[in-house]
């Protein structure tokens, strides 16, 4: 056991035994919890941090080509997902029940248990790609943490279904991703409103001269 | 406290995962069931390493959930009562959002963050112990069969899964309690420095801590503390913005086992308490009159310290804080001699009583060499030339001393007190010599030195030549500005060199060079120093960037070896006076602006003040608008300066300097930073006998005047004031300026500043402009506006600053 281990959940991908471990269902999602409390942690942090930054202008950095790649993938899986949601939503009319209709045809039907395997392959994607972006500094990209943010709570919606045996684990973290989403949206006003009080101003500049 | 259930093969029913209770400690086992309830070893697994017996693994994750929540929400965790009052006398108004903000950030600050690095360690070794079957089984949910078997596993990873959500509700239920998040708002400056200050403090304290390496006796309420304090500066870090796990990174001081095991001491131990709402409310309330006013005036002394000096010489590069007024320790040199004394010994001695009449360094060779063969191991040094090598000395040295009647200098004696103090320690190490005798050589020899030392008042150096009027500690403690203001000159103008003797010896000399027409100075500052105006001289110098040949006037005096610790040039040094050796192995002066505090840690403006004068005088120009300006080729010392005295940006001006030596030229850097007429004021409000070329009388600098450039000059001269209101009937001013060639700007501000001009509105000049295309061009308005225009253009064409 290494206590002082600071790196990154992800590269323990590359350990030959815990690969192993992580190909069998079930126990890879336990040591998943671990990273997934690490990831929330890493997220309330970056909160706190953008919240109380010195400045509010973030020095431009050099582009990390890595993690513009990892979020083109990260917003094309986001839009896959989205789009499942929609299917199972149209199932029964709100998602609670087409999660449920999901589980119960699953065994008997080929479609939904392909898209039940669809819907988790997904959200096991997204959540390492959560991860990927918890560890960099993501509190110079506020409008790109904030959907992080706003995913990850209906990822969580979604496993709570999911994972049975997880599911009050999974219920807890998308209540605490609800609460940084509600931090997010009052510290980062959206785009539009951006906008709109910029005109606001332009307006009101014009005006007095 | 907690009592575990015993791991025993015998009663483990099927396999269990059990760990040692050491917190950090890798031993993890799969605990099997004996066969027939007897056959196998091992029956109460131990750890190899702690020789414990094991605890299951599903309870002990639980102790490290205890531990760390008793660590995120620990009473301690709330805001220092020593950092409140702070903040109650600074910002009142602030204290209660502070102590809001604060409990907002604890979790992260004080290592939520790093629980999971535990907590996953843990999760993982479990599984290893696992085998494939098992896992296979535990894959297998559905198979209502098989989930009976294996049910102690499943229990355990089940009590896993309890734990980690266990750990998020009590993180939700804290952000919900605690936190209002419409209200969080980000720091103002004010309490942003007021934190930097306090972390700089604890910093400190936990340094000292830190470097304690003798082994104490601690209670554990006393652990507590220190880990408290350390934590809290992390949730200090949050507030300002900062990464509290960047720190540990950087120190590795408490990792996330440390901190939660040695928590769980705490916890068992009942020394940790949850706060709530009332503790916080309570803390609000708190009488913070009650902390005594010594304290405060401590606070307040640490703060303007940490404000005006420290901070400043942590954050500026090119800067050192020099207190002035503190006690020096003068008895350093004299304890030193005192060492290895032999009392008995040196009431035997007698050295001649009159120096002058007596050759006392035959008296002092002959009593060495004498005590030298009295000992065996000394026998094969007793001669002059072997033993000049003993005492670190060239090999003539005492030889040729014994009929001079100099006396021997401080210098040379330290160098032969430390050679006997070397040379006889490397003989204890002989196994025919006795310690006692060794040592009792060694204090002998030291005490003949000491005694001849004590005697005959040696020179400080062999080869300097130091003026006995010099006053050596002029510049060891700058108490009035005019000392301040010397400083400042020799950093612009003085140098510090190294003089090397035929014999090998090295001293310093320093030096001060002005144009001759700024000889009183130097005379004065002679003076001041205690030398006579007559050793101050003149030559001819070479300009290096035009070759221009210029008389100079100089100052050059010996001060003392290099080797001594207390001569002028150190304490210039220790000033910020200091030199680097460049790549081609000559010295550059590199200086570190000294900025001067009291005790107390506030700035002394008037020593800083004196000493930008100085440093004006030397390397600076006053210009006509009564500004100046300071010239460096350090960056960092102007920045410094820029700092203190909060002045604009330091430009950077490439100069092409020729070097006669070579006969070529090469681009070097000098910086400038502009000083406005306020701190030129200041400057010359001081009551400093300064340069005549650059002094002007402070009455005469009037801070709202306008600064006449020698365009504003032109500008006044073709655009009288009545002519420009009349020219501005009909012209806007960005008219005027392109009729003119002038920067549009320019010609603002020249009409706001020089004149005093109140402007017409824009829509003025469109009104008029429309009015003028509607009417015809033999309209009056028109031939006024044309004949204006061609006016301008007229001015405009001798304008000479229109390229």
């Amino acid at each position: 056991m290494n206590f002082h281990n600071e790196t990154s959940y992800l590269e323990f991908e590359e350990d030959e035994i815990f690969l192993s471990w992580y190909e069998v269902e079930g126990v890879r999602t336990i040591t998943e919890l671990s990273r997934q409390i690490r990831t929330l942690l890493k997220y309330k942090a970056a909160v706190i941090q953008y919240r109380f930054r010195s400045n509010h202008i973030y020095p431009i950095s050099t582009p990390n080509i890595k993690f513009l790649e990892t979020k083109n993938k990260f917003e094309s899986l986001a839009l896959s997902f989205i789009k499942l949601l929609r299917n199972i939503k149209d199932f029964t009319g709100n998602l609670g029940g087409g999660y449920q209709y999901l589980l119960d045809q699953a065994s008997s039907n080929k479609t939904e248990n392909l898209l039940l395997k669809k819907l988790e392959d997904i959200t096991n994607h997204l959540f390492i790609q959560i991860h990927y972006f918890s560890e960099q500094k993501i509190s110079e990209h506020p409008y790109f943490f904030k959907i992080i943010v706003l995913l990850a709570q209906e990822v969580c919606e979604t496993r709570k279904y999911l994972k049975k045996q997880f599911s009050g684990f999974y219920e807890e973290l998308g209540k605490n991703y609800h609460n940084l989403e509600k931090e997010l949206s009052i510290l980062i006003p959206s785009r539009v409103q951006e906008k709109v009080n910029e005109r606001k101003k332009k307006a009101g500049e014009m005006l007095k001269s | 406290m907690k009592t575990y259930e015993k791991v025993s093969r015998k009663t483990v029913g099927e396999d269990r995962i059990a760990i040692c209770p050491k917190f950090g400690c890798e031993n993890v086992t799969r605990v099997k069931h004996l066969k027939l309830g007897f056959l196998g070893f091992s029956k109460y697994p131990k750890c190899k390493k702690h020789q414990i017996p094991l605890v299951y693994i599903d309870e002990r994750i639980g102790d490290f959930v205890d531990a760390a929540l008793a660590c995120l929400f620990d009473l301690a965790g709330l805001p220092p009562k020593k950092l409140l009052s702070l903040v109650n006398k600074e910002i009142p108004e602030d204290l209660e959002m502070f102590v809001w903000r604060w409990v907002y950030c604890i979790t992260i600050g004080r290592g939520a963050p790093i629980i999971s690095q535990y907590m996953d360690s843990i999760s993982k070794a479990y599984l290893k112990q696992l085998t494939k079957k098992q896992i296979k089984v535990l894959s297998q949910e559905d198979q209502s069969k098989k989930n009976n078997v294996y049910q102690a596993v499943r229990k355990g990873i089940q009590e896993i899964i309890n734990q980690y959500t266990r750990l998020l509700k009590h993180l939700r239920t804290h952000n919900e309690v605690f936190t209002n998040i419409y209200e969080t708002k980000p720091l103002s400056g004010k309490l942003r420095k007021l934190l930097l200050i306090w972390l700089e403090m604890s910093k400190l304290v936990e340094k000292d801590l830190l470097s304690i390496e003798e082994k104490r006796e601690i209670s554990l309420s006393e652990t507590k503390n220190f880990y408290d304090s350390i934590l809290n500066m992390g949730t200090c870090m949050c507030l300002l913005g900062l990464s509290p796990e960047k720190r540990m990174n950087k120190t590795k001081r408490i990792s996330a086992f440390d901190r939660f095991s040695t928590y769980f001491d705490f916890f068992t131990n009942g020394l940790t308490k949850k706060f709530t709402k009332s503790d916080m409310e309570k803390l609000l309330k708190h009488d913070f009159s009650e902390t005594s006013l010594k304290q405060n005036m401590q606070d307040r002394d640490l703060i303007s310290f940490f404000a005006q000096g420290r901070k400043l010489s942590a954050t500026i590069p090119g800067l050192k804080v020099i207190t002035l007024g503190r006690s020096k320790n003068t008895n350093k040199r004299e304890c030193k001699y005192i060492e290895f004394i032999d009392d008995n010994f040196y009431n035997t001695l007698t050295p001649p009583s009159d120096p002058s009449l007596s050759n006392v360094n035959e008296w002092f060779t002959d009593t060495l060499l004498e005590t030298m063969k009295q000992y065996d191991f000394l026998k094969k040094y007793a001669s002059f030339r072997s033993m000049s090598l003993f005492f670190g000395l060239t090999k003539s040295y005492l030889y040729d001393k014994r009929y001079k009647k100099s006396v021997i200098s401080h210098d040379y004696l330290d160098i032969m007190r430390n050679s006997v103090v070397a040379n006889i320690s490397n003989l204890l190490d002989l196994d025919n010599t006795s310690e006692e005798r060794v040592i009792e050589a060694r204090n002998r020899l030291v005490t003949i030195i000491e005694i001849y030392r004590k005697s005959f008042s040696p020179k400080l150096t062999a080869n300097t030549q130091i003026d006995n009027n010099l006053i050596t500690t002029y510049f060891q403690n700058i108490s009035t500005p005019q000392q301040a203001y010397y400083l400042g000159l020799l950093f612009a103008d003085g140098w510090i060199s190294i003089q090397r003797s035929s014999g090998g010896s090295t001293s310093y000399r320093i030096g001060l060079s002005l144009k001759v027409e700024d000889k009183l100075v130097i005379e004065r500052f002679s003076k001041a120093i205690g030398l006579s105006k007559s050793r101050v001289l003149e030559r001819d110098s070479i300009d290096l960037r035009t070759g221009a040949v210029y008389r100079m006037a100089y100052l050059q005096l010996g001060v003392g070896s290099t080797s001594q610790k207390t001569s002028m040039a150190n304490d210039l040094i220790k000033m910020g006076l200091t030199y680097q050796i460049k790549k081609n192995g000559r010295r550059a002066k590199v200086p570190i602006l000294p900025v001067f505090c009291d005790v107390g840690g506030h700035l002394l403006r008037d020593l800083m003040l004196a000493f930008l004068l100085g440093y004006f005088d030397g390397d600076g120009t006053l210009k006509n608008s009564h500004t100046g300006e300071i010239y460096s080729n350090n960056f960092k010392f102007l920045t410094a300066i820029k700092k203190v005295f909060n002045l604009g940006e330091v430009s950077d001006v490439k100069r092409i300097v020729y070097d006669p030596t070579t006969n070529t030229h090469s681009e070097r850097h000098l910086y400038s930073l502009y000083l406005n007429k306020s701190i030129i004021k200041e400057m010359m409000s001081l009551d400093i006998v300064s340069m005549e070329r650059k002094s002007l009388e402070a009455e005469l600098i009037k801070l709202d005047a306008p600064i006449m450039t020698k365009q504003r000059l032109w500008l006044k001269k073709v655009l009288p004031i009545k002519f420009l209101r009349q020219i501005l009937t009909t012209h806007s001013p960005s008219k005027i300026a392109e009729l003119l060639g002038v920067d549009h700007n320019t010609m603002l501000k020249f009409m706001k500043n020089v004149y005093k001009l109140n402007l017409m509105d824009k829509g003025y000049y469109i009104k008029l402009s429309y009015e003028r295309k509607q009417s015809s061009v033999k309209n009056k308005l028109n031939k006024i506006y044309n004949e204006r225009t061609q006016l301008l253009l007229e001015i405009g064409e001798r304008n000479p600053f229109n390229q």
